[in-house]
């Protein structure tokens, strides 16, 4: 008699390597760059919700962050052969993405400066919260979402660069193209604010 | 209200599910790669763009603003400038609201022909006017004087109209002198310079104006038949004559070189190489008659005479080994092989010039060498 074999009884037997979201970006990254145009939806698929909401947090608007967002992924498709780490897609695919959200503050100050800007009304909901986050948190978190929409848009990209993605201060300087002594000043003044409303904990760089 | 102190980073407690558009973003996406958005780089020409369409609009709004403060020219008085100005006992200054002054002698008459926020234009008929114009005024100033147009922006100068003659002499910045008899039909006159020529039709050649001392010290070349009008310096210092004999002297020989005039043009260049204190400039003449003897004059001996004097002068690189090249082919021309073959041997490269220097370089590779 012939049994069944289940990929779970296999895995009882044979080792294989666990399946991570960074080694299935990377298998799809190969694939795209073979010029599987399903390799590259996956790609869409699986990030496109991160990156999106990545902008919206940096943007404040919706629209405008769905357009960064498209940017940001026709700029990674366009640029995938220069990724050396293809397990690293996701966080090179945010860095695009920042760097398209920083474009449309200089596009906002040039048009402002020309008096041709006319801004549209923030999005509160900055923040939306996990269904697995408790109501409390969840509550906070909107909270602070209503108060970062508040902010200027250098100040809240720093502040959300730092303490929701939790970047690097060098790399949020990098991101926003100024020193490292004007972003810690943009983030001490955004934190005053949100201390204000909310409380946190500090983020410490490993 | 006690509050729940948030742990960071937050993006774990954030809600990154796809938005309800995203079928719509993919289809939005494959059409601007399908356009090439990525690689347009669409921002930075419009950023371009839009500064080039800035930088535009303001000096168009300068201009106008200029255009606005810069009504037509009049009287410091306020007063319209007068249409002819004939001053009959004495010279008569005219202040005008710019700044500029207009100083007509007695005798002379001087028309306005237009005057407007850009352009001041004037006829001398006869006499003698001086101008001091503002500098950086916002207007073009511009005399016809007969065969003489003069324009001006800012400086100091004096037109006198006699009859036929005209001379203009500029005593601060610079004017353009422009007319049929003016050499090329345009010349700039910087301060202190001046030109002279005759007004009037130009069926009659302008002739030269001898008033300096820097031409009469110029011997007449012995083929010269033309009539020449040039410019000279109102109060020439001896330097300021010597120089302008010097460069009277080069114009001369390239004028003459020009119309194929080689016999005369290189006496005008030997007259320079025994006046010119510039040993390199000297070395040039010397490299420039070396050729015309050698290539038009047909005079080999002659032609090495001064390429020797060339190489021993300040001659610049890479002058210098076109002169030894020429030097070798002038000593074989002349049946001076032995000269030409000791310096063809040391020159680096000969068999690759023309070909009558390859032939002698293979004539010398035949002789032995002494």
């Amino acid at each position: 008699m012939i049994s069944r074999i289940t990929p779970s009884a296999l895995r009882n037997v044979v080792e294989l390597p666990e399946r991570t979201p960074e080694l299935v970006d990377a298998g799809l990254v190969r694939r795209a760059l073979a010029f599987d145009r399903s390799a590259e939806h996956a790609l869409y698929v699986r990030h496109v919700g991160y990156i999106t909401n990545l902008c919206l947090r940096l943007l404040g608007h919706r629209e405008d962050a769905e357009d960064a967002a498209q940017d940001a992924f026709v700029s990674a498709f366009g640029e995938l052969a220069t990724l050396r780490e293809p397990e690293r897609f996701r966080p090179w695919l945010a860095r695009l993405a920042v760097h398209k959200v920083h474009r449309r503050f200089r596009k906002r100050r040039l048009l402002r400066a020309l008096g041709l800007y006319r801004a549209d009304p923030v999005d509160f909901s900055l923040l939306p919260a996990r269904a697995s986050v408790s109501p409390e948190l969840a509550a906070e978190l909107e909270r602070l979402g209503r108060v970062l929409a508040t902010l200027s848009d250098g100040v809240r990209a720093a502040w959300v660069l730092r303490y929701v993605d939790g970047m690097k201060l060098e790399e949020v300087a990098a991101h926003a193209g100024c020193s490292l002594a004007t972003i810690k000043r943009r983030i001490a003044a955004a934190d005053e604010t949100v201390r204000a409303h909310v409380t946190h904990e500090e983020v410490r760089d490993a | 209200m006690r509050r729940h102190k948030l742990p960071v980073p937050l993006e774990p407690l954030v809600d990154d599910r796809p938005p309800k558009r995203s079928a719509e973003m993919w289809v939005a996406i494959e059409r601007k790669r399908e356009k090439g958005f990525g690689s347009l780089r669409l921002w930075p020409v419009l950023r371009a763009a839009a500064l080039a369409g800035l930088v535009l609009a303001v000096a168009l709004h300068g201009l106008s603003t200029t255009q606005r403060r810069s009504p037509a020219l009049r009287l410091a008085s306020d007063a319209a400038l007068p249409a002819s100005m004939t001053p009959s006992l004495r010279h008569e200054a005219l202040d005008l609201s710019d700044g500029s002054r207009i100083t007509v002698a007695r005798g002379a008459r001087i028309d306005v022909l237009e005057t407007s926020a850009r352009v001041l234009s004037l006829a001398l008929r006869a006499g003698r006017v001086r101008f001091d114009v503002r500098p950086h005024g916002p207007r073009a100033w511009r005399i016809d004087c007969g065969a003489l147009t003069v324009e001006v922006v800012g400086t100091a100068f004096v037109v006198e109209r006699l009859a036929e003659h005209v001379s203009v002499r500029v005593e601060r910045g610079a004017v353009l002198v422009r007319g049929a008899g003016v050499p090329d039909g345009v010349q700039r006159l910087d301060a202190g310079e001046r030109f002279e020529t005759l007004s009037g039709p130009i069926a009659t050649e302008p002739r030269v104006a001898a008033s300096g001392p820097s031409v009469e010290a110029a011997p007449p070349p012995p083929h010269a038949t033309h009539s020449r009008t040039v410019r000279t310096r109102a109060e020439p210092t001896r330097e300021d004559a010597l120089a302008a004999t010097l460069a009277r002297l080069w114009d001369e020989a390239d004028r003459a070189r020009m119309r194929g005039a080689h016999r005369e043009a290189s006496e005008w260049l030997e007259q320079l190489v025994a006046r010119e204190v510039d040993e390199a400039r000297a070395a040039v003449a010397s490299f420039t008659l070396g050729k015309l003897a050698l290539d038009k004059l047909d005079e080999p001996a002659r032609a090495a005479r001064h390429f020797e004097r060339a190489l021993a002068g300040r001659l610049p690189e890479p002058l210098a080994a076109e002169a030894r090249a020429r030097l070798a082919l002038a000593h074989e021309r002349s049946g001076e092989r032995e000269s030409a073959c000791r310096i063809v041997r040391a020159l680096p490269g000969a068999e690759q010039r023309d070909a009558e220097l390859r032939d002698l370089v293979r004539a010398c590779d035949e002789e032995p060498a002494r």
